[in-house]
């Protein structure tokens, strides 16, 4: 399964190696990886897209929680996040497809950067969905070099409450907010299961297809 | 009087000047930062790029202890980190002075072992040019430490240092290595240190509600067949007395990790000893058929399950541990509790003394005395140990004059009236030191579990009796892992450490050696360690290398000595080598083989 990983962490040197190590070591490939420090230049969110069995991937995310220079890890549901990621692409063109490539531009409402007698460098941004499309279509016409940020990604919203969150912030390290019995009552998870990751997965799932805010 | 019992006195309070004092160099620094972490010793051999802190050492009360391989350092450090709880320190150059404490670092990440390790670097004009003696340690070291430093700021070796102990001796304890290049030793400042620890990324403590532990009570009370399985977590946490506590409210029989050994007293009626692949069969039985196991400070080694999925197969688990990533890593469980286990195991017995529970497992408790009776740790003379050529070359036909290695253990045992530290090299001794010495306090058993390191044994002894010089501390050892680290025989006798060794000589590798009689037909794959030339010698003579070295060596050949001869090495008050010659034939029972399940376990 796919899995988009969003990490906040120290901006200190080194720290990308523990993260990717921690991938590398369990015969993981990346995706892709994209790093930039937050408003506060003190810390990096990193996102990282890869894909692996759940277990696995869970199995990660705990140990990047555990890095002493990770502050908060979220891996992100279908859902929950919005996405985007930002394409460079050099499109090969001559006068008769030049018109065409920029009218599939303007249809994508991405922007064309440079103009060169042979090529077009468009720049894209969007969904994953909507890149690899536009990607698609630009095949054709022969793709001379491609350029991508990797994906970036942020919480949907932020008025979820966070018991149904699935970051889980380290120094407030939190449980669900529900009681052990409301928990049960919910999906009969057992009350020694609070602990448990997917104890937040299954109650989320369960909270959220009632969720009044999924109606908006 | 050795010089390691000798108490030292404190290190001093006031070395380091506090703000605004004048300048000191980056080494006196480092040094000054040690000292107010509590350090009282460092293992610590130099080099080019570590010599300016030993110069800074000179003018410090931290003792410095020269091992004569930086590998024999970090088992050192470990030693006495195993015996206290604190974390142990210990040095290197740069380069292969580095990489030869990547041993240690890595025995110390598996067995959750608080370590300090510093390594001089070449100066960072050099870094990354391919200068003399460097490494990127940082780079390597990576994987199996729990935190790790390069010094770029001279300045922030204050808080650097402060911060490394407390990462490597809190939450799930582990190893923190700083780098520190020559450069950054050598300039000066005017140094101010840090008042606390602000690490935001860092929770080491978490503890249980009482609403996640409190079914816990109410599963022993439905349970017929309970069992409690405990490891190193509870000597971490200091959680031992607890444990004690809680086993005897309830009534439930304790089986304990390899790690765990000592965490329950092996003595007493409940304890099972420990499991797995080598642990008692009673214990092994017990587990496979409990109806609830309380898994507490536990990461379901291999060596513990066998084959995962059949591990308690039947029985509910409640895992409780402090490190979350350990939860449903292993083994799926019915109850994860992310919890430190002293608290979780204080909060059970007050809610027990509340609410105690009634019942007494009689039935379960007669099942366990029948398997203990069954399959009790043991051993015989067998026909593989007649037919020897052990028996043929050295005993002159007095079957009753050989030795058997568990049995050197049971006396060793008797004799030290079950008082000493024990630490141990790796393979079939350290199976034997486990189940025939038995372990009543935590912190007695000091080994190599989950690295199973080689070489282990005998510097972890020197660190353990440097950490507790007035116990008795003895390396029960094999001949190829005491011959790994022999040369702190050095350490041992330079600096007066009355750490002595019990070497169980079979001439082979022995662990190996077992494995190819179980499932190759007996091969020798380079497991013969003496000399193929003249197999009647005993090869290498540890008795004239402990000569060279100007540590008392003895060896014992026939049963009739072996008595008088460990009761000479416990009468000694400096470092011994007993070099007990026993047949290479036997086997390590019971045994699981890997992968498998108790129902294959030969015992």
């Amino acid at each position: 399964m796919r899995h988009t990983i969003s990490v906040l962490v120290e901006n200190k040197f080194g720290v990308l190696t523990r993260v990717a190590g921690l991938f590398s070591g369990r015969g993981f490939n990346i995706d892709s990886l994209n790093v930039a420090p937050t408003q506060d230049p003190t810390m990096s969110r990193m996102t990282i897209v890869t894909r692996g069995d759940d277990a696995t991937v869970d199995q990660i995310v705990k140990q990047l929680e555990k890095l002493i220079d990770s502050i908060a890890v979220t891996d992100f549901r279908d859902g929950e996040y919005v996405d985007r990621e930002l394409v460079l692409v050099k499109v090969a063109v001559d006068s008769t497809t030049r018109p065409e490539v920029m009218q599939i531009t303007d249809i994508f409402r991405a922007k064309i950067i440079d103009v060169q007698p042979a090529s077009l460098t468009i720049e894209i941004t969007g969904s994953e969905t909507k890149v690899e499309k536009f990607i698609e279509l630009m095949r054709p016409f022969g793709i001379k070099e491609l350029t991508r940020t990797g994906k970036v990604a942020s919480r949907a919203t932020d008025f979820r409450p966070q018991a149904l969150c699935l970051t889980r912030q380290k120094r407030v390290r939190q449980h669900p907010r529900l009681s052990v019995r409301a928990k049960q009552r919910h999906n009969n998870t057992k009350p020694g299961a609070a602990a448990h990751h997917n104890a937040h997965d299954t109650t989320w799932q369960r909270l959220i297809s009632a969720a009044p805010w999924k109606k908006w | 009087m050795s010089k390691a019992t000798k108490t030292k006195s404190k290190p001093k309070t006031k070395t380091a000047p506090e703000t605004g004092a004048s300048e000191m160099s980056g080494s006196a620094l480092l040094v000054a930062s040690l000292e107010k972490a509590g350090v009282e010793y460092i293992f610590a051999y130099p080099g080019g790029a570590s010599m300016e802190i030993h110069q800074a050492l000179t003018k410090s009360d931290i003792r410095v202890l020269l091992p004569r391989h930086e590998q024999g350092g970090t088992f050192a450090a470990e030693g006495y980190a195993r015996a206290t709880g604190k974390a142990g320190v210990c040095m290197a150059t740069s380069g292969p002075g580095a990489t030869n404490l990547v041993t240690g670092i890595a025995d110390a990440f598996m067995d959750s072992v608080p370590l300090v390790a510093i390594t001089g670097q070449v100066p960072q004009a050099m870094i990354g040019k391919g200068a003399f003696q460097e490494t990127d340690i940082f780079g390597v070291t990576l994987p199996i430490v729990k935190h790790s430093y390069l010094v770029t700021d001279i300045n922030e070796i204050p808080r650097i240092v402060k911060e490394a102990f407390y990462i490597a001796e809190t939450g799930r304890p582990g190893p923190v290595v700083i780098d520190v290049p020559k450069n950054i030793q050598q300039q000066r400042t005017r140094p101010s240190f840090p008042e606390d620890v602000n690490l935001r990324g860092y929770t080491p403590i978490y503890r249980a509600k009482d609403e996640d532990l409190a079914p816990i009570l109410d599963l022993i009370a439905k349970a017929e067949r309970p069992v409690l399985y405990c490891g190193g977590g509870i000597i971490t946490s200091g959680a031992s007395e607890e444990l004690r506590k809680f086993a005897r409210a309830t009534g439930i029989p304790v089986t304990t990790t390899i790690m765990g050994c000592g965490a329950y007293p092996e003595t007493d009626p409940l304890s099972l000893k420990w499991l797995g692949m080598h642990g008692a069969a009673y214990a092994n039985w017990a587990v496979n058929e409990a109806d609830l196991l309380l898994a507490f400070g536990v990461r379901f080694d291999d060596r513990v399950t066998g084959k995962v999925d059949k591990f308690c197969e039947h029985g509910t688990i409640v895992h409780v541990d402090l490190d979350e990533s350990e939860i449903n890593k292993n083994r799926r469980v019915q109850y994860p509790i992310h919890s430190d286990i002293l608290h979780a195991l204080k909060r059970l017995n007050q809610m027990l003394a509340e609410q105690p529970v009634r019942k007494k497992f009689t039935a379960w408790h007669n099942q366990i005395a029948e398997w203990k009776a069954k399959a009790p740790f043991r051993y015989q003379v067998t026909d593989e140990v007649l037919k020897s050529q052990h028996v043929r070359d050295h005993m002159n036909g007095n079957i009753g004059d050989v030795i058997l290695p568990q049995e050197a253990i049971a006396l060793l045992y008797e004799l030290s009236k079950g008082e000493a530290i024990i630490t141990t090299g790796v393979g079939q001794h350290q199976m034997w030191a486990g189940q025939f010495y038995h372990f009543s306090e935590p912190r007695q058993f000091i080994t190599s579990a989950g690295l199973g390191a080689m070489g282990f044994g005998y510097p972890a002894a020197i660190g353990a009796k440097v950490a507790c010089p007035d116990r008795e501390v003895i390396d029960i050892d094999g001949d190829g892992s005491f011959l790994m680290n022999i040369q702190e025989l050095a350490m041992a006798h330079i600096e007066g450490v009355a750490a002595k060794a019990l070497v169980l000589n079979n001439q082979h590798l022995g662990m190996v050696v077992q494995w190819e009689d179980r499932f190759y037909g007996g091969t020798r794959g380079n497991t013969y360690l003496g000399d193929p030339q003249n197999a009647k010698q005993i090869y290498p003579d540890f008795v004239a290398i402990s000569k060279a070295f100007n540590v008392k060596c003895e060896r014992v050949l026939y049963r009739r000595d072996l008595r008088a001869a460990i009761q000479r090495m416990l009468d000694t008050d400096e470092p011994y080598v007993l070099d007990v010659i026993t047949p290479y034939t036997e086997h390590v029972l019971p045994f699981i083989p890997a992968g498998r399940t108790v129902k294959d376990m030969i015992y």
